[in-house]
Formats: C-alpha cells, sequence, structure tokens
C-alpha cells in the first residue's frame, strides 16, 4: 500500500541474522589454505567415494520409494481386491515407528542378511521407512484422478499394469516430484543407520564423514567446514531449484 | 527430526477438491495384490518386525553380543521407571518440546504474517529462513559446538564484546542448560518449516476476507490477533503434533552437540537408549526404552486423529 512496510524491513534484517551460523561456516572453511581445503578434503579424506555412496544409496531409495509407492497408491486407491484396506493401514502404521524404536532387531536383520557395509544394507531400510509417506502423498493424488480413466482403458483391453503406468502414473508427476525431493533430502541426511550399518570405512555415507573428520583432524577446523559444506551443496541447489515444491510439499499431505 | 518423521502433513483451511475415494465398481482385481505387495513387505519386514521384536525383547535381560537371554517379565520397565538417566530423558523429551514447538511457532508466525502480500523480496527473505530445514543435522550441530563453544567461541566472545561477559554461559558444557542449547539450536534449524507451514495456511485465506477486515476499521496487532491467528488454527495444531512427534524421535542434534552429557543430563529417549543398548550393552532394557518411545509416539498419533475426525465432524 504505502512505501515499504515495517514488518518487511524487520523481517529481511532477521533473515540476515539467521544466516550468520552459515556465513560463519562459510568463513572457518576458508581459513588457513583457503580454497585449498576444499580440494584437499575431496581428493584425501574419503569424501569423494563417500559423496558416491550417498548418491547411490540415496538415488536407488528415491527410485524404489517411488515406483513401490505409486504401485501402492495407485492399487489402493484405484482397484478393487482383497485386503486393499488391510494392506494401506499396515503402510501407514510405518509413520508411527520411530527408526530408533527398531534399532537393534534391525541391525540384527541386516546383519544376517550379510548386508553390514552394503549399499542395500541403507537402501532397503531407508525404502521401507520411506515408502509410508510417499504413499499417503500419492495415494492422495490418485484419489484426485477420475475413475472413468480406469474404467475406459480397461474396455479398451489394456491390462492394469498398462493403465498404470501409461495412463495413470504420469499425471501424478507433480506429486512424484514432491516425494523424490523429500525422500532425497531424508536419506541424504540420515545419520542414526547410516552410523551403524555402514562399519567398514569406505561404505560411508556422507553425514558420517564429517563426524570421522572430527577425529581425524581435531585442530584442523577449516576441513572439516570445508568437508561439511561439501556435502551440503547438492541438497542447497535441490532446494534452490525446487524451492516452490519444498514448500508445496508440507500441506499437499492435508489429512481431510 | 530430519529423522524419517519430520516431513508435514499440515492442512490449510479451505481448498478441498473433488475425491474419488472408491475404487470403481466392478470386477475385483487380484492384481492389486501384487501392486501392494513390494511396499507391504518392505514395511512389515523392516518396521513392524523389528518392533514386534523390540516388544519381545523387552521383557528379556539380554547383552546383544551372546545367545544367552532370560525373561524377566516387566524388569525392565521397572528400570525405565526408576533410572535416573531414563527419567531425565523423558523428561528433557517434555523440556525440550516446551522451547522449541512456541519459539518456533511464535518466530515462524511472525515471518509469515511480516512477509504477507511482498511477493519478490518475501521469496528470497523466506529461502533464507527455510534453508537449515534441508541441512544435515550433522552440519548444524558441527557448526552450532563450534560457535557454542565455551571460552573462544563466537557466541561468547560477542557477550563479552558489548560487556556481558558475566553472562556467558558453557552452552554444552554445563549440565543444567546443555538441553536447553541443544534446543535453541533446534529452534535455528526448524523455525523456517513452521514459517512455511504458517504462509500455506495464509495463502488460503481469501484477499476480501482481510479486506473486509481491515475496512471495519481493524489493523496492526487486531488484525493479527483476531483474524489472522484464529484463522491459522489447523496450521497451530499440524506444528504442535509434529513438534511433539519429532522431539520424540529427536537423535541427531543430541547426538552431534552433547552426546547426551554431560553426565547425562541432555539425553533425549532415543540418545538413552542407544547408549543403553550399544555402550552398556543392556539390549533388553533399550527395547524397553524402544517400546516406550512408539508408545508415546502412538499416543500422540491417537491425540492427533481424534482432533482431525472431530474438525471433520464439523
Amino acid at each position: 500500500m504505502k512505501t515499504i512496510k515495517l514488518p518487511v524491513v524487520v523481517v529481511t534484517a532477521g533473515a540476515i541474522i539467521w544466516l550468520l551460523p552459515l556465513l560463519h561456516a562459510i568463513q572457518i572453511s576458508l581459513g588457513g589454505q583457503g580454497a585449498a581445503n576444499y580440494v584437499e578434503v575431496l581428493t584425501q579424506g574419503g569424501l569423494g567415494r563417500a559423496l558416491l555412496n550417498s548418491t547411490i544409496t540415496s538415488g536407488a531409495s528415491v527410485a524404489l520409494v517411488v515406483v513401490l509407492g505409486s504401485m501402492a497408491a495407485f492399487a489402493i486407491s484405484k482397484l478393487r481386491f482383497r485386503f486393499s484396506g488391510l494392506s494401506f493401514m499396515l503402510i501407514l502404521s510405518g509413520l508411527m515407528i520411530p527408526i530408533a524404536a527398531t534399532l537393534v532387531p534391525l541391525f540384527n536383520i541386516v546383519n544376517s542378511l550379510g548386508w553390514l557395509s552394503t549399499y542395500q544394507g541403507l537402501i532397503i531400510p531407508y525404502t521401507a521407512f520411506n515408502i509410508p509417506f510417499a504413499v499417503l502423498l500419492l495415494k492422495h493424488a490418485y484419489d484426485s484422478l477420475p475413475n472413468e480413466y480406469l474404467e475406459a482403458s480397461r474396455v479398451d483391453g489394456a491390462p492394469t499394469w498398462t493403465v498404470f503406468s501409461k495412463v495413470m502414473a504420469p499425471l501424478t508427476v507433480p506429486t512424484v516430484v514432491m516425494v523424490i525431493v523429500w525422500t532425497f533430502l531424508a536419506t541424504w541426511n540420515e545419520l542414526l543407520l547410516a552410523l551403524l550399518f555402514m562399519q567398514d570405512q569406505v561404505m560411508q555415507t556422507v553425514p558420517v564423514i564429517p563426524l570421522s573428520f572430527r577425529l581425524a583432524y581435531s585442530v584442523d577446523q577449516p576441513k572439516i567446514f570445508a568437508a561439511l559444506i561439501i556435502i551440503e551443496i547438492p541438497v542447497i541447489v535441490l532446494y534452490i531449484v525446487f524451492q516452490r515444491w519444498f514448500e508445496r510439499g508440507l500441506t499437499a499431505g492435508g489429512i481431510k | 527430526m530430519s529423522v524419517v518423521g519430520s516431513r508435514a502433513r499440515a492442512t490449510s483451511p479451505g481448498g478441498t477438491s473433488r475425491r474419488h475415494t472408491n475404487p470403481p465398481r466392478g470386477r475385483t482385481d487380484t492384481s492389486g495384490l501384487l501392486f501392494v505387495a513390494p511396499a507391504v513387505l518392505l514395511v512389515g519386514i523392516f518396521a513392524l518386525y523389528p518392533l514386534a521384536i523390540s516388544l519381545f525383547m523387552s521383557f528379556m535381560d539380554w547383552d546383544g553380543l551372546t545367545g544367552v537371554r532370560e525373561f524377566i517379565g516387566v524388569a525392565n520397565y521397572q528400570w525405565a521407571f526408576t533410572d535416573d538417566a531414563a527419567l531425565t530423558s523423558l523428561r528433557n523429551f517434555a523440556l525440550f518440546a516446551l522451547i522449541t514447538i512456541p519459539l518456533q511457532m511464535a518466530i515462524g508466525v511472525a515471518i509469515a504474517i511480516g512477509l504477507r502480500g511482498s511477493r519478490s523480496v518475501g521469496r528470497v527473505v523466506r529461502a533464507a529462513y527455510f534453508m537449515p530445514v534441508v541441512l544435515a543435522p550433522v552440519m548444524v550441530g558441527m557448526v552450532f559446538s563450534q560457535l557454542m563453544e565455551a571460552s573462544n567461541g563466537p557466541i561468547n566472545t560477542a557477550l563479552r564484546a558489548i560487556g556481558l561477559g558475566g553472562i556467558a554461559p558453557n552452552w554444552l558444557g554445563d549440565p543444567s542448560i546443555a538441553l536447553v542449547s541443544v534446543a535453541l539450536v533446534n529452534v535455528w534449524m526448524w523455525t523456517g518449516f513452521s514459517m512455511a507451514i504458517y504462509q500455506a495456511g495464509l495463502d488460503s485465506v481469501p484477499e476480501e476476507v482481510i479486506e473486509a477486515a481491515r475496512v471495519d476499521g481493524a489493523s496492526g496487532f487486531a488484525l493479527v490477533r483476531h483474524m489472522f491467528l484464529p484463522l491459522l488454527r489447523p496450521s497451530h495444531f499440524s506444528l504442535i503434533i509434529l513438534g511433539t512427534i519429532s522431539s520424540l524421535k529427536g537423535f541427531d542434534l543430541v547426538y552431534v552437540l552433547t552426546r547426551g552429557g554431560p553426565a547425562d543430563s541432555s539425553h533425549l529417549p532415543t540418545t538413552y537408549m542407544l547408549k543403553v543398548g550399544f555402550e552398556l550393552f543392556e539390549q533388553g532394557r533399550a527395547s524397553a526404552v524402544a517400546v516406550l518411545i512408539f508408545v508415546i509416539a502412538m499416543l500422540i498419533t491417537a491425540v492427533q486423529l481424534r482432533v482431525y475426525r472431530r474438525r471433520g465432524e464439523r
């Protein structure tokens, strides 16, 4: 209405203060040898391999969550079959289970499968713990698609899988993007299972690296902070590109 | 937080679209089972089954290393309700929720209302506040352990520079305030999340409603108090529930900042469970703590569902 509003000025000033800890982290990371810190942690600290490990575990978890979650959500929303309601309840009950509450038995299961320090040892549990939220979001998306699509394709004689993959799933892309973004974030940053299951140093994912750096380089703060910033670059880029989707993801799961 | 649970489910007022919640009539489709099977099996094997095992183990005396287990009834639960550190971790959960939730809501709603209507500036400023939400708790924890360092940390250095050196606390090293310090870091990390929820809630308030109130002479704080805050009730509710559950699941920040110390003063139930199970090798007791965490999470969810349902009836 008028010129610049006072609340906007106050909130903007607050935002600068809010970012000070991050700016401080960047400043520390450039201490000592400056940008050479980044080169050194990338080439010598095992960080390069950890980035690869995290890319594989997060990438595979995201793919599995999207595909298996979409299949389940489609069936629960659009197909009639026995145990449909029970399946939905079972999947949703996963939302209430904190990973921590399953830790010891989960560790034993992964161990007895011989999956400690393997990619699948993280990918499969990550998928299991992220699928419930994905199914919840995706079922809402399928619920809003008209049933007629399915019936029309049925009349044409298309198999259910084709209806799902060619007709229905492409219509849920906005929700799928949200699921991708949030699942990537959750798996990339996950610490608890990563710490316990990846005991072989070569297999460690990025959140564990700074902790081991803290032991190895305890006095070399700049290197630790350079590593921290490198591992956060992918999520920050993801956030900047998908800002709208992140924020929409907050409200989309709305239980009406 | 971070943790798998801190993704949000929030309702925004209004905005219902047509839903096709009932599957089409006609023949049943057995292929449906094949579609849901992978998801059901994964959740069953890697979440529900371990939970059942935890329940079973919570009645055992077991170190987790040997195969020797002994059934000891509810002794592990008796221990959980008498052990000082276990009780502290439960109290800390409540304290953590009581500090973080109101602060995150108050600051979040102030930012959202303050930026209302400013599109371009608002987008950038909101991104700044939201940024910590996407960061790894490891990153946040390590940055703040440096910032909060007692003798040379930038925060205490700044306090001394403005003559407040007398109150510069040992943020993470003093048992009486370590948990509060962790909670403040949590506020820094998650306020942007509250802001985004409120922002979405505000977006669904029709502009005419606000204009009408303005014409009636409402402005400034009156508008906020009598109009925005009541209209945002669904957002308040979502944030209280989500905040409570994430305080319960909270693990990473405590683990990185204090490891539950000093002297077990800043444990949350999850970090203490980890210590009991993997450092003290009392898997039976750790399982009892795990079951208690799950039961509390269920109670919170039950309250949540009941309130949602009641709102649906109105």
